[in-house]
């Protein structure tokens, strides 16, 4: 048996009314355009950098429940794609000299894909914990030869600094650095964020997506239907993979300085619980997990510097009370109970 | 490769595979006769170490003799961090036995995040090592072995550690304890249908796994230092071994230790940049190739 991670409590394809859509697509594009106004408004360098911080994590969390949410895989090893995101951009900037940013990203996001096709193809045999388990021992392979500095790519633990590329072949990167991110850079991320989330609500919603949701609710019944299980598991790692490289390989012009740390288990568990946090079986979940987890540690931080503390209550919490709800799915919930009470009485 | 270096490799190897065995036995034996992924298991080997490091440099007043230092390590602090767990398996730990696999290893991953900084809160985040009056593996001194001198606290390690597989195996072999932990791993509810008191089986079990890593952590220190990164490396490779020896077996535990130590000693001396890399490449392969790893198809003992 697959691992039965009780999400999504209605499977079947609901028809979206029209007037739904239009309210969906009309808070999406008032949000994207308050979003895209907010430092230009503000002229607030801290809270641009700390919203390209959370919606690149929010693109990374958005990949990475393509295979926890929707097809019912735990991994441990996103790292290793939100990591080759990262050092795909550093080393092709510094070895071959690419500087326009969106050729760095397409790169990037492939050479995530390629990644995750490898440890995929490796891994999807496997069930449950043996799943998450070979993820984490392939990622940590990674890790371990980025931080020796095996191949000589890497420089090892003391990481490579990162200049800012450039657009379409203006020479945007020579401008400083704040003006860089609030002028420019920042809408890259919202950009790419928002192209995200509907590329993903499209493919998920596609029998492609659909096909996942029915591996993850019964394996045996789809093997039956005729469906390639692992192909299709196969398939949605490669997404997955290149989603979250697309979102680590923004994140590493924001950063700057590359370290095997992004590469690390450590931050696959960052990752894994940005999704949880938010909720692993809701859409949007795994945005509103990476401003939440995010947000939090900022919090945490201006109060203690023992935020670990916090953070893992917090995350403990969640999982027993929550579980795949997550904060975004629970408070859909309180919602639909307030409104129910209201139409009883 | 001449005969002596081979033999301070095995010696070394047969250190870590010790070590390696003190944190991961209790893995897997929690995992196998309770059914619970304790992620954090590795933990308590991090908070054995400081416990042991602190403990030690307190001890310098009153006492630096070799035996009090070794006594405290070896069964007050193990002693201690028992009824410490005893009380955490009884409150943090209870829920999580009801939940499935994966939701075990997120919520003991924020048990990591929780110790890591009591860890950090207690005794700081700078490494601290045991004073040099009160380090027991100074006042031992060398032995001869086989013509190579090696450490006397490290042989020492190493047979606490062939007690500890002895005794736990004997422990499942001849007591009714070990007797009803066997059933329970086979069939949890049959032996709660027979009348037998499982949470208070449960309990014991579970501190007693806890207990032997902070005694590896314990013994670790005198050799090491007390980072906040033994945790995190040590969680690892604990759940290397314990996939390679198979999920639920104490044989092979003490086997994926050797191997893992051996890998790691001789693996410094002669790829110091694979020497990691080899570890979990061996645990990916043996995942892909034999999930159920080297003994996991067979019982806890067998």
């Amino acid at each position: 048996m697959s691992t039965r991670l009780p999400t999504f409590e209605d499977v079947q394809i609901k028809e979206v009314k029209g007037a739904i859509l239009d309210k969906r697509l009309l808070t999406g594009g008032v949000l994207f355009v308050a979003l895209a106004l907010y430092p230009g408004l503000t002229m607030n360098a801290y809270h641009t950098r700390l919203l390209a911080w959370i919606m690149c994590f929010a693109i990374a969390a958005l990949g990475f429940n393509v295979v926890l949410g929707y097809t019912g895989l735990l991994s441990f090893g996103h790292a290793a794609f939100f990591g080759t995101g990262m050092y795909t951009v550093v080393i092709a900037m510094q070895s071959a000299g690419i500087t326009d940013l969106i050729v760095l990203l397409v790169l990037a996001t492939l050479m995530a894909g390629v990644v995750g096709a490898i440890i995929g193809a490796l891994s999807v045999k496997t069930h449950e914990i043996y799943f998450a388990l070979l993820t984490l021992a392939l990622a940590q392979l990674l890790y371990v030869l980025a931080a020796r500095d095996v191949g000589g790519l890497t420089r090892g633990t003391d990481g490579i600094a990162l200049n800012r590329p450039d657009f379409l072949g203006i020479p945007i990167g020579d401008a400083p650095a704040h003006i860089y991110l609030m002028g420019f850079y920042y809408h890259v991320i919202l950009v790419c964020l928002f192209a995200t989330i509907i590329v993903l609500w499209i493919v998920l919603r596609s029998p492609f997506g659909l096909t996942l949701k029915m591996i993850r609710e019964n394996e045996m019944r789809a093997e039956m239907s005729g469906v390639p299980i692992l192909r299709y598991r196969l398939y949605s790692m490669i997404l997955s993979a290149m989603i979250v490289g697309l979102g680590g390989a923004l994140y590493a012009v924001v950063v700057g300085h590359i370290t095997p740390e992004y590469l690390d288990w450590t931050m696959s568990g960052e990752i894994v619980f940005m999704t949880l946090l938010g909720g692993i079986g809701t859409f949007l979940g795994p945005v509103i997990g990476a401003g939440g987890f995010i947000l939090l540690q900022e919090v945490a931080l201006n109060f203690t510097t023992y935020w670990h503390f916090t953070m893992g209550l917090v995350l403990f919490v969640v999982v027993l009370t929550l579980r795949e709800k997550g904060i975004w799915g629970g408070a859909k919930a309180l919602v639909d109970r307030v409104n129910d009470r209201r139409d009883d009485s | 490769m001449p005969i002596e270096s081979l033999t301070v490799n095995a010696f070394n190897g047969l250190y870590f595979a010790a070590l390696l065995f003190f944190a991961s036995v209790g893995l897997t034996l929690v995992f196998g006769i309770l059914n619970l992924l304790n992620m954090a298991h590795a933990a308590f080997y991090g908070l054995g170490a400081y416990v042991a490091v602190w403990t030690l440099n307190n001890m310098g007043d009153v006492t630096t003799s070799t035996v009090a230092l070794l006594t405290v390590l070896v069964l007050v602090i193990p002693l201690v961090v028992f009824v410490l767990s005893a009380a955490l398996d009884k409150t943090v730990f209870a829920p999580l036995y009801e939940i499935e696999h994966v939701y075990q290893l997120l919520a003991t991953f924020g048990v990591i995040l929780m110790i890591d900084d009591i860890i950090k809160f207690i005794w700081g985040a700078s490494p601290i090592t045991v004073d040099g009056a009160t380090d027991p593996s100074r006042q031992l001194g060398t032995l001869d072995l086989l013509g190579v001198s090696v450490s006397a606290y490290r042989s020492f390690v190493i047979v606490i550690a062939i007690a500890c597989a002895v005794g736990l195996y004997l422990m499942f072999v001849k007591t009714k304890l070990g007797k009803i932990s066997q059933a329970m791993s086979e069939d949890y509810e049959m032996v709660q249908m027979l009348g037998i008191n499982v949470n208070r089986v449960r309990v014991l079990i579970f501190s007693i796994s806890v207990a032997i890593a902070a005694l590896g952590g314990a013994l670790f220190v005198p050799f090491a230092t007390a980072t906040p990164a033994v945790t995190l490396e040590y969680v690892l490779l604990s759940f290397a071994v314990i996939v390679i020896g198979g999920l639920g077996s104490l044989k092979g535990v003490i086997v994926a230790a050797l191997v893992i130590g051996m890998v790691r000693s001789f693996g410094i001396a002669y790829f110091p940049a694979l020497e990691l890399a080899i570890v979990f490449g061996l645990m990916a392969l043996v995942i892909i190739f034999k999930p159920e790893g080297l003994f996991g198809d067979e019982g806890v003992v067998e």
